[in-house]
């Protein structure tokens, strides 16, 4: 074959594949899942300029559950679990259960890095609390960075929280962050998920948010195995809100990039009892972190979990719901 | 980072004991040879090893280099990560030593990881500007790479446990990235090394992991 004719059958090829009907990488639906701003039929409501996925189980005069999911920019798909009923138990025959995709997260509307900050952030929580449990303190079930998000909200407003579950909160003030930041993520050059991902930027570009948040699925499996999370059943998400992820963490450094936060200040005036949950196998924000971090609270103990990574509460949801169940009757106890 | 060592290692002893051949992308030694081999190893953008062959031709009096190169990632040598360019390289205007020299590839490269399988079809227009001498250049590159169109087959692991009904097909206009920054390369005996070095952004000019580019080449000619 001529090279002339080679380049012909290459254009025909290609404008034949053009002539096919093609897809649109920043169409909603596409690559990753439609939000509440594209699907009206998604459980959702209206709050502090935003729209936000919520869903909520139980009887609304019950005492309020608000789970608080990690990230920040995952979702609260992993912690639905936790509603459910196991061994003749479920959260739901005492308490009321409000689950929330944080802003720009799951199934919540998106948004710019303007309206991704922590005092954003801040005042979503404030608002999700007076909306569900006005006049009357919330009960907080945190992971990962939930539990961080969790005791901010505690720092904050101590009077407004009758008990808190925190299941591996990462770390709650800059000098921890400073010193576990470089176990976090499996940045090997070598490795095979960062050499996925640095080659599938020549397919999809990560400009808009969509395929911000399509890209930051290729870590979901490997870039993390510090963290012992089951691959095969892993504890999933809508989506991995990716401007979420960045901006909230970037609110928590300095202009050169350094940790600056500190969530503990005032956990002192905090004296309930607070719960701290850990996988067995989890090396970074397991057992041995969690036994430094429950002493920023005045009164906290820690249990730890067999069998399970960081995803604990997803992979042992019976033994997780078990002891959250014994925590909240001894909050009652306490109370009479 | 053994196996980086060892690959670069590689290189240089090649490069050292091939003293029979002359190899070029230096366009000012194009007229010295008619076939070109070389192999490269680099971060471009990920960890990615190649082999490429070039035909010396003149076109209305010029040389030009017409090639293919096939390339995969070298991190546990992925050949589902793959890349195959056809392409060409010539001077498009010359002053004494200096050179604006331009090349166009059509690309057709593959992936495979954890959420999807793709395969894509696009092209590169790279432009360099630099002086050129017959045993060394240096030039400053600026190119674009666009991805104009990608098949995608998303995995059962990404359809079962996070997203079922994302769409497989062919997906237009996904992608693109500029790259910019320093070549050079210098003749040792008849042996020619080449470095590119740089940094990448998307076609909207945001960042990229990793956001620089870098690799070395050797290249034998015949």
């Amino acid at each position: 074959m001529r090279a002339s004719q080679g380049i012909t059958a290459v254009i025909v090829g290609l404008a034949g594949l053009l002539a096919c009907e093609t897809l649109d990488p920043t169409a909603p639906g596409n690559l990753v899942p439609r939000t509440v701003a594209e699907d009206p039929n998604l459980p959702a409501i209206d709050m502090n300029g935003s729209r936000f996925h919520v869903e909520t189980f139980g009887n609304p005069a019950n005492p309020v559950i608000v789970f608080v999911h990690g990230g920040p920019g995952s979702d609260y798909r992993s912690l639905l679990r936790l509603a459910e009923r196991h061994n003749g138990y479920s959260l739901t025959d005492e308490y009321f259960l409000v689950y929330w995709d944080q802003r720009g997260t799951g199934l919540s509307k998106r948004h710019d890095k303007s309206l991704l900050t922590l005092d954003v952030y801040r005042s979503d929580f404030d608002s999700l609390v007076n909306r569900y449990s006005p006049g009357r303190p919330v009960l907080l079930i945190g992971e990962s960075w939930g539990g961080m998000f969790a005791t901010e909200f505690i720092n904050r407003s101590p009077q407004r929280v009758a008990g808190a579950v925190l299941i591996e909160p990462g770390p709650l003030d800059a000098a921890t962050a400073v010193r576990i930041e470089n176990d976090i993520f499996d940045l090997d050059m070598t490795s095979e998920w960062l050499n996925d991902f640095a080659w599938a930027s020549q397919f999809l570009s990560p400009d808009d948010h969509i395929r911000m948040d399509y890209e930051r699925m290729l870590g979901a499996k490997n870039s993390q195995p510090k963290y012992h999370e089951n691959k095969e059943n892993p504890s999933p998400v809508w989506r991995m809100g990716a401007a979420a992820s960045r901006y909230i963490a970037e609110d928590g450094q300095d202009e050169n990039g350094r940790w600056d936060y500190d969530f503990t200040t005032n956990l002192a005036a905090f004296t309930t009892p607070v719960l701290f949950l850990a996988g067995a196998w989890s090396e970074v924000q397991g057992e041995s972190l969690q036994q430094e971090q429950i002493l920023f609270y005045p009164s906290a103990t820690l249990q730890v979990i067999d069998g399970a990574g960081h995803d604990v509460a997803w992979v042992k949801t019976p033994e997780v719901l078990a002891q959250i169940r014994t925590y909240l009757d001894g909050l009652k106890g306490a109370a009479r | 980072m053994n196996g980086i060592l060892r690959g670069v290692v590689t290189l240089v002893v090649l490069a050292l004991v091939a003293q029979d051949v002359a190899a070029q992308w230096n366009v000012e030694r194009y007229g010295t040879s008619h076939n070109q081999v070389y192999t490269t190893l680099g971060l471009d953008p990920a960890l990615v090893t190649s082999v490429g062959y070039g035909r010396n031709i003149k076109i209305f009096g010029r040389p030009w280099q017409l090639g293919a190169e096939a390339g995969v990632v070298a991190a546990d040598f992925d050949v589902q990560d793959f890349r195959a360019r056809l392409q060409a390289r010539g001077t498009l205007l010359g002053w004494r030593s200096v050179r604006l020299v331009g090349s166009a590839a059509f690309i057709t490269r593959g992936t495979e990881n954890v959420i999807y399988r793709a395969l894509n079809f696009g092209s590169d227009f790279t432009g360099a500007v630099g002086v050129y001498k017959p045993r060394w250049f240096v030039a400053g590159e600026f190119g674009f790479d666009k991805a104009i169109i990608t098949y995608l087959t998303h995995s059962d692991w990404y359809r079962q446990h996070y997203y079922p009904d994302a769409k497989n097909g062919w997906y237009l206009n996904a992608g693109g990235t500029f790259h910019y920054g320093l070549t050079g390369g210098m003749a040792i005996g008849r042996t020619e090394l080449t470095a590119h070095i740089g940094q990448q952004r998307t076609e909207d000019f945001n960042a990229l992991t990793p956001p620089l580019y870098g690799s070395l080449g050797v290249g034998f000619g015949f």
